[in-house]
């Protein structure tokens, strides 16, 4: 059965995308890691394949969206605290994300979302599971 | 640091996309389901993507969503164990109603895959790895 997952998003200009998460926090595997692609670690063990466009186009064999006109997909990084969401979502401001929606508070989960350099969504939220279980 | 990574995916209906990733083999987390949205579990270290009814999804990003598969913004890729497993699994996703965009072939010399498109246009890899041939840079 299925093993691993592999997320793959097109960026425009790898290199700018590469110092963008970086200063976010996030490593690199070099082992797959070069000129079409950079390959990074999140969450220990799981993979975002950052790929230049042209790379990207040759694996789905079509047109690329913009990001900035619409979304398909929203990559949701889970942090270990309310403060960490704050802390990687403001690292991604100065980094030069665009602010999406305004922080969302809900029963269990708080979260804020950026849009990457390329218009990409990203979710950063912190789920207090112990409160859900209490509950459910 | 972040601990998880979570996927968040919009379709158009929630049942109708759970028949079809349940005809692939896979299973869900009833734990964080509901008539919105379904938790799809994938692989060995359980890794979530969740799918979310469209108008909720798009509560979350205050953004359209592409219209039917017409252009793609992500590629999943899902890795196997075998080339056996790629074949089978296209054949289910044909049968389930997705497209297959990219027959199973072997790639590179190290890999062999195939591309599908789920009921909403979302595309995926099926992918058998053999690191061992991989090409060194």
């Amino acid at each position: 059965m299925a093993m691993n997952v592999y997320v793959n998003l097109p960026v425009k200009d790898l290199e700018k995308s590469k110092d963008f998460f970086s200063k976010l926090g996030f490593e690199f595997n070099q082992k797959f890691t070069d000129e079409k692609c950079g390959c990074m670690i999140v969450g220990g063990d799981n993979y975002v394949m950052l790929l230049a466009e042209e790379f990207f186009k040759t694996f789905t064999k079509k047109e690329i969206s913009d990001a900035t006109k619409t979304t398909e997909v929203i990559v949701a990084l889970e942090v270990e605290n309310r403060g960490k969401v704050d802390e990687l979502f403001n690292k991604a401001i100065e980094a030069g994300a665009t602010k999406n929606i305004e922080p969302m508070e809900e029963k269990f989960m708080y979260q804020q979302n950026f849009q990457d350099l390329d218009g990409h969504v990203w979710e950063v939220f912190y789920m207090d599971e112990s409160a859900m279980n209490r509950n459910q | 640091m972040a601990k998880e990574l979570w996927i968040n995916l919009p379709v158009k209906d929630v049942g109708k996309a759970k028949a079809f990733w349940s005809k692939l083999g896979f299973s869900f987390d009833e734990k964080h389901g509901g008539d919105e949205m379904a938790c799809l579990v994938v692989g060995e270290k359980n890794f979530n993507v969740l799918l979310f009814a469209e108008d909720t999804f798009k509560g979350f990003t205050k953004n359209k969503i592409p219209v039917g598969g017409q252009t793609t913004e992500v590629l999943f890729s899902i890795e196997v164990e075998s080339r056996e497993e790629v074949d089978e699994t296209a054949k289910k996703v044909w049968e389930a109603g997705g497209k297959i965009f990219s027959e199973p072939e072997e790639i590179q010399g190290w890999m062999y895959g195939c591309g599908f498109a789920d009921l909403d246009g979302h595309r995926w890899n099926l992918m058998q790895m053999d690191f061992s041939k991989m090409p060194q840079a």
